[in-house]
């Protein structure tokens, strides 16, 4: 039976207590940290698909508003698509990963192999029907 | 004395890390501070940009309220409904469209003030379900409508702002909007008032057809007729007169009356307006004014003696005179010939360059429409024809 510590033993203990004491006097605002740059960083991304729809509705295609253009289609399907959106998009969204749909109806959708992890709604404005005034959309990007 | 050593490596240890836990903390702590003001900027972003989504939003929905006012007004001539046409004022029978002239009566509704007052109403409406669906404030709006032309322009003002009130933060931007609408609304409405409100186009119509068949046909307005034994009738008299009856004559006025109508029609295509004059009715009177018949002596005297004609006078020609008798009196007619017509016409004006998303509460769909302007004109010199 061997009596006391052995010093490759103490050396071992101190180890392990510095490392103890290290990790736990650091991780915790390391965690808070790291969630905090999360939270940061998904509020911006979020904030840029909001961009992202309110430049999508701002910009004028063949001198028409895109957002009368849109709201015309989903009012009555004039235009018949809305396929000139995707080069729009295209370049609006650098990694193509999008989709853009209001509660009718999937106007564009880029994602078939991406995860949409942000998005953004509006309601937009269609063209008089007293049975139907405004409709919401949906932008959401990878 | 080792011992000693060892607890102050410990202490040292246990200093250093203290010391560096610090100024990592203090790092951490200043780096939340900025990213806590990043977030804060970042949602104050965000809430700037539910404002301008709002004001986007109000923008289309008043182009939108006035694509409909316009289409509204122009198809029920001048009225957003059929049923804002004033008690009293005539309507079309069928459609109960508004007659704008019935004879020397006009009834021209103020199309700028109607356009503006339905406009309002159907912005209204957007505001409510914009609202319904944002935490901005929508303020109340009144609208000015000025018409020129080829377009009009609409300012939507409000004494309060758009107001966005979150924690911590208030964002407010005025609320005013002014917009252009490229509409032919002013010149077609000019086109209807000025030919068949401040002149009588249709009047002027008739009269100008009557004046012109009694010109090329010779046509009077008195003339008399003698009958032996019984009196001439009116027809009798108008006939002996212009050698063609009432109803010929009637005819005749009615058709150039047509072909007038038809002529002012192409004359009413301008740029930008394609005028349709349908040609609903037309009629033509004339009244025979007789005063009955004056009898003659039942015979009267020639010279059968000589060649010298002595003009039926006994008293010249006797004894060698004769007398020839018809078998009855001789009945002399007098009459006065009033000439009359009336046109009752459907007038349709279409904007032939712009065309907007509207609403048409007939078919109950929207699609883009041209606007159209409908109403009614009766006139002439006899009120013949009812609106």
């Amino acid at each position: 039976m061997k009596k006391g510590i052995s010093g490759i033993e103490l050396v071992l203990m101190g180890l392990i207590g510095t490392f103890t004491i290290i990790t736990s006097a650091f991780l915790p605002p390391s965690a808070v940290k790291v969630k905090l740059d999360s939270d940061t960083l998904f509020e911006y991304k979020d904030n840029n698909v909001q961009n992202l729809l309110l430049t999508l509705l701002s910009i004028t295609q063949n001198g028409r508003d895109v957002s009368k253009l849109i709201a015309e289609h989903l009012s009555f399907n004039n235009p018949a698509n809305v396929d000139f959106l995707e080069s729009r998009m295209d370049k609006l969204v650098i990694n193509k990963c999008y989709k853009l749909n209001s509660t009718s109806e999937i106007l564009l959708d880029s994602s078939g192999d991406c995860e949409i992890k942000y998005n953004a709604n509006t309601t937009i404005v269609l063209p008089y029907n007293p049975n139907k005034l405004i409709e919401e959309i949906r932008v959401g990007i990878g | 004395m080792k011992g000693l050593s060892i607890v102050l490596m410990v202490l040292l240890g246990v200093l250093s890390v203290i010391t560096a836990e610090g100024v990592y903390i203090f790092a951490t702590i200043s780096n939340i501070e900025s990213v806590r003001r990043s977030v804060t900027e970042i949602g104050i972003t965000t809430f700037i940009n539910q404002v301008e989504f709002v004001k986007k939003s109000l923008n289309q929905a008043l182009d939108y309220s006035f694509y409909q006012a316009i289409y509204n007004i122009l198809k029920y001539g001048g009225y957003y409904s059929l049923s804002d046409i004033p008690p009293g004022y005539s309507k079309h029978t069928g459609d109960n469209l508004p007659c704008w002239r019935v004879y020397a009566s006009t009834y021209i509704p103020d199309t700028t003030v109607n356009l503006n007052n339905a406009g309002l109403n159907i912005f209204n409406q957007y505001i409510v379900k914009i609202q319904e669906k944002t935490d901005v404030q929508i303020p109340t709006y009144k609208t000015t409508t000025n018409v020129f032309d080829t377009y009009i322009t609409v300012s939507a003002t409000s004494p309060n702002d758009l107001l966005l009130e979150k924690p911590n933060v208030t964002i407010s931007d005025n609320a005013d909007i002014t917009r252009t609408i490229q509409t032919n609304f002013g010149k077609i409405v000019n086109l209807g008032r000025n030919n068949f409100v401040l002149q009588d186009s249709i009047g002027n119509i008739v009269t100008d057809a009557i004046r012109e068949i009694k010109s090329e046909n010779n046509l009077k307005d008195t003339g008399s007729d003698t009958n032996c034994g019984s009196c001439p009738s009116d027809e009798e008299v108008f006939i002996t007169t212009n050698g063609m009856s009432t109803s010929d004559a009637e005819a005749l006025i009615e058709n150039r009356i047509r072909q007038k109508i038809i002529n002012l029609d192409s004359t009413l295509d301008i740029s930008g307006v394609n005028t349709e004059l349908i040609i609903e009715d037309v009629k033509s009177d004339i009244v025979l004014s007789c005063t009955g018949c004056s009898i003659d002596d039942c015979c009267t005297w020639y010279c059968c003696c000589w060649d010298i004609c002595c003009g039926g006078d006994p008293e010249v020609c006797f004894p060698c005179c004769c007398r020839s008798c018809c078998g009855g009196n001789w009945e002399t007619k007098t009459c006065n010939f009033y000439y009359y017509g009336a046109a009752k016409v459907l007038v349709k004006m279409k904007d032939t360059i712009n065309s907007h998303p509207v609403y048409d509460f007939e078919q109950g769909s929207t699609n883009f429409r041209s606007s159209q302007l409908r109403f009614c004109a009766v006139s002439g010199n006899a009120n013949l024809i009812s609106p």
